[in-house]
């Protein structure tokens, strides 16, 4: 019986170890622009798509080049593997993941919030139909 | 004010309800049991005219109202309008909270039958209260105007609604949420007998009457998950079904520990065995629903997941922290009482005995739902060490769950061929020789195919052998008695479902194509033609490639558009050629094409959009490649990105210059190769007075040639920006890059660049669940049989 405890707590034991430095290993941190471009650790950065600045898809490279700013007002350049995502115009925020590299950050993954769930800050407008979808932004 | 009176009145029958039971359950007072019986019926009844109110008022477009103004619009007709009834949060708690009045109605005669009315009728109506909580706290009838007071007058009637999203506009949305929320509802079954059980001091008999709903959680949830996993495959278009996203976890936990709950209930019924440990498992799954509910409706995730989440507001948040915590003291304070009192029964089992195999198969289960929940949970549990909150990367689900998921399939296939109590080995050693080989067999097989991760070749070996196991039992089974077929049908499912996991996420191929109209290019075996685009039905546009394969060939209308809800957003769907692949129906001929070509594998076209190909962003002087540079902004040309940082003149120069005469101009250029070694160059013009400049070429040690042929300052704005001339060396890959640019935009071509995938045996997921839910259906008709043959 009390082998069958030891065992037990043994077995428990290295699973939350095991758990535990998976958790730390996996976890991908959120930071500004400013320390993704000094760690080498893959991180995510929020923030949003520099709409005017330069935006193209390289299709020999299958790359998606853009700019986008955290809420530190920093700017950084982002190559995504891969084509522009779903959703990027109209996603308010985006999160891209990856690591800065050759002056870039390189992304493996650009997630958009997906607007469907946002709600409407000022609601119907009077004037048209068209208004309904204004009222988005 | 009509919708507020009924959702008022749900909630009073409910309540009533609620006391009403727990007093006849303490007292034995007849005359409560019937008040509490009118109360749960009124309280159901109104909760139904609720609902059937507000889908009136989807179905009429009442615009006026909050809920149907902010997914609904006149464009939307049945059966799609009827799932914007549930599209936002306060409708998909009053599906919930329906389902669970549904449930609780057939829950009544159902326990009253066997004997267990009052105490667990007494739980369940607490927790429709709960529920019906929900929609005083976020009402779903509220007007525009109560909404947006400051912008909205009283009494306005908007033209139309705001619409549906366009991604949700889909086959699956009318399906998939209200089976997944049948599974959510059902779970409160399981955890009111297991209250129930505690209460009455009744430690076996519960759970012969809550099994069967333990597997009808199973079954619906198991297979709403799966529903939700195939949408993402076939309307998203990143090729998967499943991403570790909050969302699907949420579901995911629940139905691990239903199942987990099944094979613990299993043990104690034959054994007599797991008695306390029971408690949780029929609470847990309840339990894990609410938390769940809480992590992606409350708003605490944030901006850690895909999906957004709408604050919603801080009683929401109250109500549901409350919600999770009444239910959790509960249950587990009025274990922690009766702890004492429930025998603990020694079982005297060997290692070698199904019940070991059984208790090793749940607790496998339960910790990858541990395992997940912690993930799913990381934004939370950062914040607390951190302060700050962080996701966690889809390598840990993997990392810690899939030496789980290899341990759990060789208990499928081992459990099954052990005996209650303890198996002879030499018994053993018989029935596992044919199972084994096959897999072995099977499994070099594989390797040779190439198969190498010794990760995947362990995974493959334990679910073959799995399989095969299964198959050999459940073919005796089947001559046998075919009542009894559930629990081999269920772990063949299973089996299949890891084969074909193994096969379409880590052996799928991807290649991006750059198809130019009607020239062909080859990809795994087939030809690939872009014929030119057609338009759909609103902004929607089909791009149609066709797929050859032999003499036979389809039309792949890949299908990509503005989306004007998403505020012109391009949303792209993929097409699949699958067996699951509805043209089927209009286009006869297409299932003998799939079924020759991809029966054992997917084609999966994503469209990524059409480019402009043949030089036409590139243009060329004598001095080579032109690449406009503005300041600061890095510009990707061929094999370098170059970064323009502004100019620079010689000290000795600097007189010159402000004197007006000849003087060198530098510009500083950072140039960066794709290997990552930067340079940084400063190719310089002599300016001469009279406007015109003489070009120094500077040449790298690559051989590659740099000239400013052009230096511009804006007038205004005051930005320089210069030409730079880029000649590559004769040997350099870019020379392709000139002769395109020297072509000049003449050829310039549209073209569609795509993603072509090839998704190995994916048709193994989709079936082996399907097998696994007959599994959990055949064995829930056995426990529904033994349940009236024991008469409890």
């Amino acid at each position: 019986m009390k082998a069958k405890y030891i065992i037990g707590g043994v077995v428990i034991a290295a699973f939350v170890v095991f758990g535990a430095i998976s958790f730390m290993q996996n976890n991908i941190a959120y930071v500004s622009a400013k320390v993704a471009e000094q760690t080498h650790r893959t991180v995510q950065v929020k923030g949003s798509w520099v709409k005017t600045m330069k935006t193209f898809y390289d299709p020999t490279t299958n790359t998606f080049h853009f700019y986008m700013v955290d809420d530190h007002h920093t700017i950084l350049p982002v190559v995504l593997a891969g084509a522009k995502p779903n959703n990027f115009e109209i996603a308010p925020n985006i999160v891209a993941k990856g690591r800065y590299e050759d002056g870039v950050f390189q992304a493996t993954n650009v997630l958009t919030k997906c607007p469907s769930k946002y709600q409407s800050k000022t609601g119907p407008e009077a004037s048209t139909q068209q208004s309904a979808s204004k009222s988005y932004n | 004010m009509l919708g507020r009176a009924l959702v008022y009145a749900a909630f009073g029958g409910m309540l009533t309800a609620t006391f009403a039971y727990t007093y006849n359950f303490f007292s034995g007072d007849e005359k409560f049991l019937k008040i509490a019986r009118i109360g749960f019926h009124i309280g159901a009844i109104f909760v139904i005219l609720t609902a059937g109110y507000l889908m009136d008022l989807v179905l009429t477009h009442q615009f006026q109202y909050t809920y149907i103004w902010s997914y609904s619009s006149y464009e939307i007709h049945p059966p799609l309008l009827i799932s914007t009834f549930y599209v936002g949060q306060q409708g998909s708690f009053m599906l919930w909270t329906m389902y669970t009045a549904i449930i609780g109605l057939i829950l009544m005669a159902y326990s009253r039958k066997h004997h267990y009315e009052s105490s667990v009728m007494g739980i369940f109506s607490s927790i429709a209260t709960f529920l019906i909580l929900m929609a005083v706290v976020k009402n779903p009838f509220e007007r525009v105007w109560q909404t947006w007071p400051q912008t909205v007058p009283a009494g306005f009637m908007p033209t139309d609604g705001r619409g549906l999203n366009p991604l949700l506009d889909n086959l699956w949305i009318i399906i998939h949420p209200p089976i997944l929320f049948l599974g959510f509802a059902s779970t409160a079954v399981p955890f009111a007998h297991a209250f129930s059980g505690l209460l009455r001091k009744d430690h076996d008999n519960w759970t012969k009457v809550a099994v069967p709903w333990t597997l009808f959680t199973s079954a619906v949830l198991g297979f709403g998950i799966t529903l939700g996993g195939f949408w993402a495959y076939e309307t998203l278009g990143w090729g998967g079904f499943w991403g570790w996203d909050p969302v699907e976890n949420s579901s995911f936990i629940p139905w691990l520990l239903a199942v987990a709950s099944i094979h613990t209930l299993l043990v104690q019924r034959r054994t007599g065995g797991f008695k306390r440990a029971n408690f949780i498992m029929g609470m847990l799954p309840f339990l894990l629903v609410l938390y769940s509910t809480f992590l992606t409706r409350s708003g605490v995730l944030g901006d850690t997941s895909v999906h957004s989440f709408v604050k919603p507001g801080m009683w929401v948040y109250v109500l549901l922290v409350i919600f999770i915590a009444f239910f959790a003291i509960l249950g587990f304070g009025l274990y922690l009482i009766r702890v004492r009192d429930i025998p603990k029964k020694r079982i005297n089992y060997t290692f070698s005995s199904r019940e070991f195999a059984l208790f090793l198969g749940a607790a496998s289960l339960v910790v990858i739902a541990g395992f997940t929940l912690i993930g799913t949970s990381a934004p939370l549990i950062t914040n607390i060490l951190k302060g700050k909150p962080s996701a966690i990367a889809n390598s840990y689900y993997i990392k810690t769950n899939l030496p789980l998921a290899i341990f759990m399939a060789a208990m499928i296939g081992l459990g099954q061929l052990l005996w209650w109590k303890k198996t002879n080995s030499q018994t053993l050693l018989r029935t596992l020789q044919l199972p084994l080989t096959a897999a072995t067999i099977l499994t070099v097989i594989v390797i040779f195919a190439g198969m190498h991760s010794i990760w995947m070749v362990m995974f493959f070996l334990a679910s073959a052998f799995a399989l095969f196991v299964n198959l050999e039992i459940g073919y005796k089974i089947a001559k046998g008695n075919p009542k009894f077929l559930g629990a081999s049908l269920a772990h063949i499912g299973v089996a299949v479902l890891f084969i074909g996991i193994i096969a379409s996420t880590h052996y799928d191929k991807t290649v991006t194509l750059e198809l130019k109209p009607n020239l062909p290019q080859k990809a795994f075996g087939y030809e690939l033609t872009y014929v030119g685009p057609h338009p759909l039905t609103g902004t929607k546009v089909a791009y149609d490639v066709t797929v050859q394969s032999g003499k036979s060939k389809f039309v792949a209308p890949l299908v990509m558009y503005h989306s004007a809800y998403n505020g012109g957003a391009i949303l792209r769907h993929p097409y699949i050629f699958s067996l699951v692949n509805y043209d089927a129906f209009t286009h006869p001929k297409l299932l003998g094409f799939i079924a020759s070509n991809m029966l054992t594998r997917d084609l999966y076209l994503s469209p990524q959009g059409m480019e402009m190909t043949g030089g036409s962003s590139l243009q060329s002087s004598r001095y080579g490649i032109t690449v406009p540079l503005q300041m600061n902004d890095p510009t990707n040309v061929g094999r370098y990105t170059f970064t323009f940082t502004g100019f620079q003149v010689p000290p000795n120069e600097r007189e010159a210059m402000m004197e007006g005469k000849t003087f060198d101009l530098g510009s500083i250029v950072k140039i960066t190769s794709k290997d990552g070694a930067s340079q940084t160059i400063v190719p310089t013009n002599e300016i001469i007075p009279n406007g015109e400049s003489e070009l120094h070429t500077l040449k790298i040690s690559s051989g590659d040639k740099f000239t400013v042929t052009d230096v511009h300052v804006d007038s205004k704005t005051k930005q320089a920006s210069i030409d730079l001339a880029y000649m590559p060396a004769k040997k350099s890959p870019d020379m392709a890059l000139l002769k395109q640019a020297e072509d000049g935009p003449n050829t310039a071509n549209e073209a569609l660049v795509l993603e072509a995938t090839i998704k190995p045996f994916i048709n193994l997921v989709w079936g082996g669940v399907v097998i696994m839910v007959i599994g959990f259906i055949v064995t829930w008709r056995r426990r529904r049989e033994d349940l009236l043959r024991e008469n409890i």
